[in-house]
């Protein structure tokens, strides 16, 4: 095994460590090597270069840990599945490591790091990596059906390897939304081992078929026998607000952040829930570490931001003096740099600016509020991007006084953030429809439809968007209807420096109800060319869409 | 969660063990580098007595260590571990002892590599403490059991330990200076080992290949 081509990275804050690796590094014959001493550098340097070892210490001093680099790399794509990672523990943080069950490394190499150790760990390492090129080559071109196809071959032909094999296959198969074919391979491996990937393989598959109970018992037996494994929390929260029962989600996710605070997104899930359940203190707690976790990262995000200024208008209102002259600072700050960092995420934008208005208000200048949150509908339209901002504008209006008669109906609080969109497309179920009733409805939506085609093409996207999104909300709603609503929506999500996991979710669901329509060759066209959009803008791996349904199924 | 003072002190003894772990595990180090600087050999009579004391002052910090987190209740990682890369690791870090290992290379099983490790780390050690010099390591699969065989070519157990529970400490071999905390963890690491309805064990009998003493780890 040479490593005279290997594009190698060190990631060490240590002076000395990293000298000494990369000493032994170009002993073993490696000739090009890069350093960094920060997680920050490192993801620089990996947007850059494709390294194929990549050599990590996991404890980084101040910033992000080997761990979280790794996670984020591979979350966000910057490192193929064929290039190594490996982490450098000391043998006391091997335990903490280990509780990562979704992202792990190629390898590990514990401390004290001596030229033998390293020598023969890498050589094996890489040699395991390479028993799984051809797998991995496949996931890199996204060739899933190739890639099932040679996990297969692994285990027919290396049945050391087969466990590994079935993780990769049934992880895939996941991906793909081949929830039963996922299911029956996680289950043949919990009956013959325990094994806690399989065993949380197997509780996301009930999960996302709908079995809480048994997902529910499945997690909690695994925390008990290890309580570091965080992922299961998150999931148990998930869970719990699908069974619209927040309060337990947010008592999950606590314990989970005391476990493993460094994670940005659970922080973040965290500090939503919290709002939810006007829990502002543990909101405003989360927010200010998602922020801070977040900085120079991919999560970077307005959200957090956002969460931190609603976090803290009650203490503008019911705090002490001193509450309320720091909050007043902090959410300037925070509004500040949403205006700066994210400026072309308009609902964002617009929820800045209310919150702004918002913010004034409870300070007690009200006509000032008033007046700002006018400008914010002017400036953007009445044009409401998600649920979450249109909740917002909502609240919003009616603190300040401007509700608006448009909208009398008071929108439910959706106890979940995922499934709101998934409520404002369902069907309306006032009993069945006549006919009659179902012939004016489609041509309305049809003139909506043609009303928002005029609107796309004089650049009107999020006007036009509006007016699909009206059009598809009919369960009858045309193919080209939902084509049309997509193809506005990825329009808007390409502008954008930060999509929204709720921009996917939505996406994704209109991706589904294609799916499971029959459609002619230009339709099936269209559709593939928006998958092909919308997986350019990397969307989180659950959101995966099939590359195809037409020739993936052999 | 509130932090007594009882488990603060618990929490610094334990950090001031992992610190001499650290400090015994460099002094290993140390000394290879000072034994390859002045040429050496590896059985060097002025040598060995120095990394014999310290291999067993880093054994006995693992052990104490070990039986601070088994208070906390073991948490198991288990892993889809080859048993030929296994043993490979065992010998890497015994790099000074005859040990002789032997599996099919398609043998996998599950476990926790770390602490099974420490429980064959622990029946090496105890091994040579007993006067071994040459040890065999040994897999394979025996019903829905992994068996992992440690023989020896040493004296083999004392009689009464080839009866006797190991399912707690007591006291009356502190006073013979044999703690049989080895021997007890190992027995606690096994136990935590479950699949479904089974359980993991060990035996310990004398019928090692090499005449001396054997010890078989049985995990489901």
């Amino acid at each position: 095994m040479g490593f005279e081509h290997l594009r190698v990275l060190i990631i060490e804050d240590h002076a000395e460590m990293r000298a000494s690796l990369r000493a032994m590094l170009m002993r073993f014959g490696a000739q090009n090597i890069d350093n960094v001493i920060c997680g920050e550098d490192a993801i620089e340097a990996l947007k850059i270069k494709p390294y194929d070892l990549v050599l990590s210490d996991y404890e980084l001093g101040r910033g992000k840990d080997g761990q979280q680099i790794l996670e984020e790399v591979r979350y966000s794509g910057l490192m193929s599945a064929s290039a190594t990672y490996v982490l450098i523990t000391a043998a006391q943080t091997m335990e903490m490591v280990m509780g990562a069950l979704e992202y792990q490394p190629d390898g590990y190499i514990t401390k004290p790091i001596t030229y033998d150790v390293v020598h023969s760990r890498l050589i094996k390492i890489l040699k395991h990596k390479y028993h799984f090129s051809e797998i991995n080559a496949a996931i890199d071109d996204k060739n899933v059906a190739l890639a099932l196809q040679e996990c297969d071959r692994m285990v027919m032909r290396q049945p050391k390897f087969a466990t590994q094999a079935f993780r990769i296959k049934a992880k895939l198969l996941f991906n793909a939304q081949q929830y039963d074919a996922a299911e029956s391979i996680y289950r043949q491996v919990v009956d013959s081992h325990t094994l806690a990937w399989a065993q949380l393989g197997l509780a996301r598959c009930l999960y996302v078929k709908k079995n809480y109970s048994a997902a529910i018992v499945l997690l909690q037996s695994l925390i008990a026998t290890n309580d570091k494994y965080v992922e299961c929390y998150d999931l148990l929260a998930q869970i719990y607000l699908e069974q619209e029962q927040p309060l337990q989600a947010q008592t999950i996710l606590e314990q989970a952040v005391e476990k493993s605070p460094k994670a940005v997104l659970r922080q973040s899930e965290l500090g939503g829930i919290a709002l939810l359940n006007q829990n502002m203190d543990v909101a405003a707690k989360a927010a200010r570490k998602a922020i801070t976790l977040s900085k120079n990262s991919c999560h970077h995000s307005p959200k957090n931001y956002l969460m931190l200024v609603k976090s803290l208008q009650n203490l503008l209102i019911n705090g002490s003096q001193r509450d309320k002259t720091l909050s007043a600072t902090e959410i300037q700050g925070a509004l500040k740099e949403v205006q700066k960092s994210f400026p072309q995420d308009q609902a964002a934008q617009l929820q800045a600016k209310l919150a702004e208005g918002l913010t004034l208000h409870n300070q007690g200048k009200s006509e000032k509020g008033q007046k700002i949150i006018q400008e914010a509908q002017a400036l953007y339209g009445d044009v409401v991007i998600d649920a979450d901002t249109q909740q917002f504008l909502q609240e919003t209006l009616g603190a300040v006084g401007l509700a608006n008669p448009l909208n009398t109906q008071p929108k439910t609080r959706s106890p979940s953030k995922s499934t709101s969109s998934e409520k404002t497309v369902s069907t309306k179920t006032e009993g069945p429809k006549t006919p009659q009733q179902i012939e004016i409805e489609r041509v309305e939506m049809e003139n909506i439809n043609n009303k928002g085609v005029e609107l796309f093409q004089q650049g009107q996207v999020l006007q036009a968007l509006k007016l699909f999104e009206t059009a598809a909300s009919n369960n009858n709603a045309k193919i080209s209807v939902i084509l049309n609503t997509l193809q506005a929506m990825l329009v808007l999500m390409q502008q954008q420096t930060n999509v929204d996991l709720r921009e996917f979710e939505n996406c994704y669901k209109y991706f589904n109800r294609l799916n499971a329509q029959q459609s002619d060759a230009t339709s099936r066209k269209r559709q593939e060319k928006l998958q092909v959009i919308y997986s350019a803008l990397n969307p989180p791996e659950h959101l995966f869409i099939k590359a195809s349904n037409h020739h993936d199924n052999h | 969660m509130t932090t007594t003072n009882n488990d603060l002190h618990a929490l610094f003894i334990a950090s001031c063990l992992h610190e001499a772990k650290n400090n015994a595990n460099h002094l290993l180090i140390h000394i290879d580098q000072l034994a390859e600087h002045f040429a050496l050999a590896s059985d060097d009579p002025k040598l060995q007595p120095i990394q014999n004391d310290c291999q067993n002052l880093l054994h006995h910090l693992t052990q104490i260590l070990q039986l601070y987190k088994s208070n906390q209740g073991y948490r198991l990682h288990r892993e889809d571990v080859i048993l030929e890369d296994f043993f490979e690791d065992i010998q890497l870090r015994h790099p000074h002892i005859a040990l002789h290992v032997q599996t099919d290379p398609d043998l996998t099983a599950v476990f926790d590599e770390q602490l099974i490790l420490n429980i064959i780390d622990t029946a090496i050690y105890n091994s040579l403490q007993a006067d071994a010099t040459e040890l065999v390591l040994q897999a394979s699969r025996v019903d829905d059991y992994l068996q992992i065989c440690i023989d020896d070519n040493g004296p083999g157990f004392p009689e009464d330990f080839l009866t006797k529970s190991f399912n707690q400490l007591s006291p009356s071999n502190l006073a013979e200076h044999k703690t049989g905390l080895g021997l007890y963890m190992a027995q606690q690491i096994m136990q935590a080992h479950q699949h479904q309805d089974r359980r993991g064990y060990f035996q310990l009998n004398n019928q090692s290949s090499l005449g001396g003493g054997r010890l078989t780890l049985f995990l489901p």
